[in-house]
């Protein structure tokens, strides 16, 4: 397996800042005019306002087109899917415009970012559960690893718009941590290192049951980033845990987003090599993904 | 390691033609639709808005799949019924070492929409009916329902969608990731889809015409389809029946809009070229077209005009959206059955009521005077998004 990581954006609750990871209760908003068309904007659910920045970010960094746009949702367009629905109720089936029905799509995101790169190559969204991202990622590298010169643009977002939160509130969930948060990241992955130039080192899919042994045995010079909340490990210089009050789906990405600030940063400092461990997933299954600088 | 063949040694269907592989092959033989009136799903466009519905309720599909629980949607009961039926003809059991491959556009919005509306409403509910609302859900709760031990993937991309997890369980077998791979998907008719389609008001108030000059919009339809797959090797070893081999595959976007498609149908000779492609064949090769043929003005135009990019002279090409009306992101799957069953057993189906070839293609569908042997089907399923995938099944 061959696969890079060489340029990177985010909009999360999480920050690699001077040697620690901080956590914001909600996501801090760029300024989406710096990348986005003010005039689409207004159209835009903030799923695809995300999504694009984060996606068209890292594209510009890489200044080319990819070779693929690869997404992960868990949830998809939600507000534009609650709209529709509301539409529905409050009009009794009648009378209804399609506006929000076109954007409730899954794929919307994916979609859009090929009709605005003008980017005819694959094309795909993965929606899976604590899965979503991991699964988009797994095929990224896949492509990546088939071609000696590949180039994936991939983004992981999810919304969580007001609505929506007070039904999933009212949702008796078997979790310790509440569905509330949102956000979006972009990967560009490819075949050959650039940029940040992380290295992806492994990816694959334990029992969580698994997961605290796996841990135990790693190297002392491999840092841990937790994001499953099924999984709690005793906080140490090496080992962190994203979990506390606030979970989305995607929370894999972030974690990932943050490993490879934190690589990035160790190299500025010229440090030896070193790799980071990102665990998602939930209950029954943990995702592990590997990296190193 | 070299990569092997990948080849179709089960499928499992529900759909408007009936429950199992058997009653559509003997649909699709008889010109038999599945279209009509909406009798099951609670909506206002009942005697209106024709569609392919399977005439089964929830609690009917329930018993049949023996699946137990509350709030389950409608997608995994009809998936549960074709996922059994897959796995039997393939003579696999849970034990065997299957990934999953799952897609949805729904998901569980049939129980969303109706508990939404309640809630609306002001009426007390439970919430708890929400949960299975995401798509991810459903590969849950099929994975678990199964006990498949691999990995479990699902993906959405809109009407493409079931086309697509095929495409990768596919590359998956090749590269040998996987050793079994259960692929398809499922979209049980919603308000939520009905209504959608017909606010873009291209919904045919009578019964489709795919592919026609005449054509006035698509009826939709609801279906679960699965495909069992493994590498040749395994399959002579353990001595499964062969039904086909899935050759090609392609997956490309149109970059023109989010739910119309271009009018050269760039996306699609590119999803077409790049299956041809990964199958080793040339255009000429292809003995029968299954095409997308959704009923739309727009699509039927633009497909037809991609055809003729890549072939020149358009073999055969049928749209079995006037058997089953557009089944969403079951499509992609349901079609693939129905291109092996046409390989296996060297037919092509006729689409329904076709009267009139499109103004400015140069081919019909479907031409009765070209028959001849049928060696490599090619599959089209397109979706918003701009989303075209191509798939190409051939005889072993």
């Amino acid at each position: 397996m061959k696969a890079y990581i060489n340029h990177i954006n985010a909009i999360s609750r999480y920050q690699y800042l001077e040697g620690s990871i901080i956590e914001q209760s909600e996501i801090i908003e760029p300024d989406y005019e710096s990348i986005l068309d003010v005039r689409a904007m207004r159209r835009l659910s903030k799923i695809l306002k995300m999504g694009l920045f984060t996606a068209l970010s890292v594209k510009n960094q890489a200044n080319r087109q990819p070779d693929g746009i690869i997404c992960g949702t868990a949830l998809g367009c939600l507000a534009d899917t609650y709209q529709f629905l509301k539409n529905m109720s409050d009009r009794d089936e009648q009378l209804l415009t399609p506006t929000a029905f076109i954007q409730s799509t899954h794929n919307t995101l994916s979609g859009t970012l090929g009709i605005m790169l003008q980017n005819h190559s694959y094309n795909i969204t993965w929606s899976n559960r604590e899965f979503s991202f991991y699964d988009a990622l797994e095929d990224a590298i896949i492509r990546v690893n088939k071609c000696t010169d590949d180039h994936i643009l991939l983004t992981a977002a999810d919304e969580m718009p007001r609505q929506v939160a007070e039904i999933i509130d009212s949702i008796p969930l078997d979790c310790p941590v509440p569905i509330n948060s949102e956000g979006a990241a972009s990967f560009w992955i490819s075949s050959r290192p650039a940029g940040i130039s992380i290295t992806i080192e492994s990816i694959l899919t334990v029992q969580t049951s698994d997961v605290i042994k796996i841990v135990a045995e790693t190297s002392e010079k491999t840092i841990v980033i937790n994001s499953n909340p099924f999984l709690s490990f005793t906080q140490t210089d090496r080992v962190h845990n994203l979990v506390n009050a606030h979970r989305s789906l995607i929370d894999d990405a972030f974690c990932l987003h943050v490993g490879c600030q934190l690589l990035s940063l160790c190299r500025e400092k010229s440090n030896p090599k070193q790799e980071v461990l990102c665990i998602g997933g939930n209950d029954a299954f943990s995702s592990l993904v590997k990296i190193s600088c | 390691m070299p990569e092997s063949r990948v080849v179709v040694t089960g499928m499992g269907i529900m759909a408007p033609l009936g429950r199992g592989v058997s009653a559509n092959h003997a649909a699709l033989v008889d010109n038999r639709h599945g279209l009509g009136d909406i009798t099951i799903l609670n909506t206002i466009h009942r005697g209106s808005l024709p569609a392919g519905e399977i005439k089964l309720t929830n609690t009917d599909l329930a018993s049949i799949a023996n699946f137990q629980g509350e709030n389950i949607p409608r997608s995994v009961l009809l998936s549960a019924v074709a996922i059994q039926e897959a796995l039997a003809s393939a003579g696999l059991h849970h034990n065997h070492d299957i990934n999953f491959y799952y897609s949805t556009t729904v998901g569980g919005m049939d129980i969303s929409e109706e508990l939404n509306d309640k809630r609306l409403k002001g009426q007390d509910i439970d919430f708890s009916g929400f949960k299975y609302h995401d798509c991810g859900a459903s590969t849950m709760l099929l994975g678990d329902f199964f006990g498949f031990t691999g990995r479990r993937y699902s993906l959405s991309t809109a009407c493409s969608s079931s086309a697509n997890c095929i495409g990768r369980a596919m590359m998956d077998i090749k590269t040998g990731r996987a050793r079994y791979a259960v692929a398809g998907g499922a979209d049980a008719l919603s308000r939520f889809t009905l209504n959608g389609f017909n606010s873009l008001m291209i919904l045919d108030k009578e019964l489709c015409n795919p592919m026609d000059q005449n054509r006035r919009g698509l009826n939709l339809g609801e279906a679960a389809a699965f495909l069992v797959l493994e590498s040749e090797e395994n399959a002579v070893n353990r001595g499964a029946e062969i039904l086909a081999i899935v050759s090609g595959f392609g997956n490309t976007n149109d970059s023109h809009h989010q739910t119309a498609s271009s009018e050269s149908g760039i996306g699609a000779v590119l999803a077409i070229r790049e299956a041809l492609n990964d199958a080793g064949l040339k255009a000429e090769n292809i003995s029968y077209i299954n095409a997308h043929g959704t009923g739309t003005q727009n699509n039927d135009l633009s497909e037809g005009n991609a055809l003729e990019t890549v072939f020149g002279k358009v073999p055969p090409t049928a749209s079995t959206k006037s058997y089953t009306g557009h089944t969403l992101a079951a499509s992609g799957a349901v079609e693939a059955i129905y291109s092996v069953l046409a390989i296996k057993n060297q037919e092509m189906y006729p689409t329904l009521r076709f009267k009139e070839a499109i103004v400015g293609h140069g081919f019909k569908s479907f031409d009765f005077t070209i028959q001849g042997e049928v060696n490599h089907v090619l599959s089209n399923a397109f979706g918003f998004g701009g989303n075209c995938s191509a798939l190409i099944f051939s005889k072993y």
